[in-house]
């Protein structure tokens, strides 16, 4: 193998691929990354058996195809060292030489028969979503998995797809996301997975802020997303995730129209009060005011009042202000909807009519001793 | 035509002799021995008072003829044997000819038994060792033993009879044994006229198994199977990472007898050796076969011991066949850990003090570009540096267990999980004092299977866990579904906890004082809730917990009274490395 290329796009390749790499040193192998040149494009990939991903770069000038595998570590920092300069990497006989103005190393290199087989797809089987949209569907729903560390089917995301309705689910037991995105979907595929968080934290490295479509294709032990210049791979979480449609109330009572940034700032303030173990609030709805109160053992009370429009039948719960908050950094709308029932039953925050959030209230519990 | 017959004295003489009667479930245990050995393939037992009152067992064996019903109070009466050579090659339950008289010594028995394809049945009733007359009955066929009060004329044993539930725990104890060890029999039974349990027949031994333990455990499952000249073994095993306090699910059954066995056990210990924390005890159900001539079950009048002609043999191939079983389904990886050798672990301490000590280096001289690779993971979970001039102390986790602090005099090391148990204890104590606990509301019911009798076990204990912010409902006659949880527990693995506390009140006696009820389960929570043993902390959860330490007393022996600080002055330490 012989190519010449921009230290540049190496760097942004490097930097990409290396989030792949595991800390563990239990497969030594894993520790490399797979540099593959083909006619006129240079790939990168790495795995840890659970995720892959593979990077495409097309200003190269190959003079030789060929592979090599070798430690990424020891190449990502080399390159990392060279800014706007044009490298050159050999191998000849296991050996990688990489040289780049005066510098010059030579790297040992792993048989590739030793590395995995990276995943790829070429066959048609695949849905398109426009990169943005599936960006955003993930962003609105990964945050609230990102905490959980239970490993039930529950702890990923849940990606499903029929006719033309693409939809992204997350819960952790208490809270759920769910959002849903018109797509187009000519061949009428269908797609029911549950995501690993990991997997889909990294998907959202690989897609660019240009305007692009994505293929997405599953079968049925893991996901692969290809973007113009990726390709990264999921395995899948088994199980079946939870019935979670038949638990969201229906019948709610009441409703009112928060001003986001408003709504923010308040739950913020009311949140000051509160601590890690000790996190509730309590909103009272009534006659058009919010009223936030907290009040925490061996720490202090507060007081915090909102105006809003409300004029339905008065309404005191207790949530856990931190996932309030954890849902309007990812709104993008000025305005909430936020529909109530009675203090035993979620809360459902709509943002248009693709895109709720569910939380479960939280009670002080009396005791008479 | 009558086929018991009295032992010989030559024959009696050779027999284990001995008292088997102690409480109600040696009494189910007699009665349904017999049963099986009347090859019944259904058998129902019905209790009144935790079989105090009244205990019950029928059967749809083969009955016994009028003249038989006759010998059977007698003593050394048995079908089984005949000459002393049988005792070397014993094929059923039953041997002694004792079991009988002995229940009729102190109870008020009667059995009524109808032969299959007899007309009618006979009946016979013994009141304190007292044979009644023998009476002609019409009855289904099979055979019933009603055993009424129990004890009734030996005031003192019957009054160290336990607290209906410790005797209830015996018994379903004992058929527990009998149901794993014969899956085709249909089992079921009552107390006080409400169905306990119904394990209707199974084809095997595995769906039997599901039946009695619920489906969850048994996903886990891994069968061992070997065979070697007259000895097979047969059966299950479960993964280290399901165990248990005591050996109690330690089920070695030997041809179709449940036995306690020392060098069997200390064969499936030594398999499991290096994969479990001491004191914790694994899950087998084995089958094994020998030879009815090479092994003396008549050891001891319970039966529960027996002598191997080749125990060595037996034993080693009990090790070898979990061994490979547990070797060919893939270990936890954090227990592999414990299995290095002394070397490396002093290695693994020294690597881990010596990222520490490059950690903060690098911390302080604010050098870490290109340090870690999650730089870019939108992982918001990573470490905060500690704030400059702020006076945290130096600390370090070692093997994910253990905290290394430093002190004016010198240092700590402190027990993680000890530590963070005994702070959430004072805790939630101090919530529930106040009534200031948070609990919050499940988006789904987390559903928890469980065997009828700890289902009963726990449904007993709804309201101190719901006092304590966990609420669980009934779901079914085997399922429970908690609802809630205290908000102060997070990450709290329900099974596990259910499992805790199942733990903690079995056997127990103290009931009707709800407050220490409510201790334990405060005990099971912040143990459960708190961190484990084997958990890396970041250096923010484990500043937390520091901070926690100081702002609190009485937080040096966790709930369990162990210590969870070790102290080492420094002027200790000088000592020791001869400076002074
Ligand atoms: N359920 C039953 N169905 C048929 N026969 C029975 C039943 N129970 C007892 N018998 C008869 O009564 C006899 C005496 O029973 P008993 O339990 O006293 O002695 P055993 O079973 O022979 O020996 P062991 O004392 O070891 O149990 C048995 O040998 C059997 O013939
Ligand atoms: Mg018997």
């Amino acid at each position: 193998m012989k190519v010449t290329c921009d230290s540049n796009i190496l760097k942004k390749g490097f930097h990409l691929v290396e989030t792949v790499i595991s800390s563990s040193n239990l497969k030594p192998i894993l520790q490399n990354v797979k540099i593959s040149a083909y006619d006129n494009s240079l790939e990168l990939s790495t795995t840890d058996l659970e995720v892959s991903i593979t990077y495409r770069m097309d200003c190269t000038e190959v003079l030789e195809p060929g592979t090599i595998i070798c430690s990424e570590n020891k190449i990502a920092s080399i390159i990392k060292e060279w800014d706007n300069n044009t490298i050159e990497i050999i191998e000849n006989e296991k050996v990688c030489e990489i040289s780049c103005k005066d510098d010059y190393f030579k790297i040992l290199c792993a048989d590739p028969e030793e590395f995995p087989v990276i995943p790829d797809f070429t066959d048609e089987n695949y849905v398109e979503i426009e990169n943005r949209v599936f960006a955003s569907m993930i962003r609105k729903t990964m945050f609230i998995a990102l905490g959980d560390r239970t490993k039930t089917a529950s702890s990923g995301i849940f990606f499903d797809i029929s006719n033309d309705q693409a939809k992204m689910v997350a819960n952790d037991g208490r809270r759920l996301a769910e959002i849903k995105k018109k797509i187009n979907n000519p061949r009428g595929l269908t797609i029911s997975c549950i995501i690993p968080t990991k997997g889909v934290s990294q998907i959202l490295k690989i897609l660019s802020d240009q305007e692009e479509v994505i293929r997405i294709k599953v079968d049925e032990k893991r996901i692969l997303v290809k973007t113009k210049s990726s390709t990264f791979c999921s395995q899948l979480i088994d199980g079946r995730y939870p019935d979670y449609e038949k638990i969201i109330p229906s019948d709610m009572n009441k409703a009112v129209t928060l001003n986001r940034s408003e709504f923010s700032t308040a739950v913020r303030k009311g949140a000051i009060m509160t601590i890690e173990d000790y996190k509730l609030l309590c909103f009272k709805f009534f006659n058009n005011i919010l009223e936030l109160t907290c009040s925490t053992p061996d720490v202090g009370e507060s007081k915090v009042t909102m105006a809003i429009e409300y004029r339905d039948e008065e309404l005191e719960i207790g949530f856990n202000p931190d996932y309030i908050l954890d849902f309007m950094r990812v709104v993008d709308t000025d305005h909430v909807l936020f529909e109530l029932r009675d203090n035993k039953t979620a809360g459902i925050f709509k943002v248009g009519d693709d895109y709720q959030y569910m939380i479960m209230p939280l009670k002080l519990r009396e005791m008479k001793n | 035509m009558s086929k018991i017959k009295i032992l010989s004295q030559l024959v009696v003489s050779k027999i284990a002799a001995g008292e088997v009667i102690e409480r109600p479930a040696s009494v189910i245990k007699e009665l349904v021995e017999n049963s099986i050995d009347a090859g019944a393939s259904r058998i129902e037992i019905q209790l009144e008072d935790s079989g105090k009152k009244l205990i019950r067992v029928s059967d749809n064996g083969m009955g016994m003829e009028r003249d038989d019903v006759e010998l059977a109070f007698l003593s050394h009466a048995t079908s089984k044997l005949t000459t002393a050579d049988d005792i070397f090659s014993i094929d059923t339950l039953g041997f002694r000819g004792e079991a009988l008289p002995s229940i009729g010594s102190v109870s008020q028995t009667r059995i009524v038994s109808r032969p299959r394809g007899a007309f009618t049945g006979s009946e016979i009733s013994i009141e304190g060792g007292i044979l009644q007359k023998i009476k002609e009955k019409g009855s289904p066929e099979g055979t019933q033993v009603d055993v009424h009060n129990l004890f009734y004329n030996t005031p003192v044993r019957r009054k160290f009879l336990k607290s209906t539930q410790t005797e209830m725990a015996h018994i379903s104890e004992t058929i527990t044994r009998f149901a794993l060890a014969y899956p085709a029999i249909h089992f079921n039974m009552q107390h006080n006229g409400k169905s306990v349990f119904v394990y209707p027949s199974a084809k095997d031994t595995r769906e039997r198994i599901v039946t009695i333990f619920g489906n969850e455990m048994c996903k886990e499952l891994i069968s061992v199977n070997t065979k070697e000249s007259n000895i097979s073994i047969n059966g299950y095993v479960l993964p280290p990472n399901r165990n248990r306090p005591n050996t109690k699910m330690q089920f070695v059954f030997l041809n179709g007898r449940y036995i306690r066995d020392s060098s069997i056990l200390h064969a499936v210990n030594a398999a499991y050796q290096n994969l479990l924390m001491s004191k914790r005890s694994p899950i087998v159900f084995l089958y094994l076969h020998v030879d009815s001539s090479e092994v003396d079950v008549n050891v001891h009048p319970t039966k529960i011991e027996v002598r191997f002609l080749n125990a060595g043999v037996i034993h080693d191939l009990v090790y070898s066949v979990i061994h490979s079983a547990l070797k060919r389904t893939e270990s936890h990886p954090a227990l592999q850990a414990s299995t290095q050798t002394m070397n490396s672990s002093r290695e693994s301490v020294m690597q881990s003090m010596s990222d520490f000590f490059s950690e903060t280096l690098e911390k302080n001289t604010g050098f870490q570009q290109n340090r870690n690779r999650n730089d870019y993971a939108s992982d918001p979970i990573e470490e905060f540096l500690p704030p400059k001039n702020s006076t945290v102390t130096p600390f370090l986790q070692v093997h994910n267990s253990y905290i290394v602090e430093e002190t004016d005099e010198g240092l700590n090391i402190i027990d993680q999980h000890a530590l963070h148990e005994i702070i959430l204890y004072h805790e939630i104590c101090e919530r529930i004092k106040t009534s200031k606990l948070v609990t919050q509301n499940l988006l789904i019911p987390e559903l928890i299977e469980l065997t009828p009798v700890d289902h009963v076990a726990i449904m007993r204990l709804k309201n101190d866990l719901d006092r304590l912010g966990l609420e669980i409902d009934e779901f079914g006659k085997r399922t429970i579904a908690i609802r809630t949880h205290p908000q102060i527990l997070k990450n709290l693995d329900y099974r596990d906890l259910i499992q805790g506390l199942l733990e903690e009140i079995e056997g127990n006696e103290t009931e009707g004082h709800t407050d220490t009820i409510l201790s334990k389960v405060v005990k099971i929570l912040a143990c459960k809730g708190a961190v484990k043993s084997g958990q890396r902390l970041n250096s923010q959860e484990i500043q937390t917990l520091l901070d926690k330490k100081k702002n609190r007393p009485m937080t040096n022996f966790c709930p369990h009274g162990r210590p969870t600080i070790l102290e080492f002055r420094i002027s200790e330490l000088e000592k020791q490395f001869k400076r002074k």
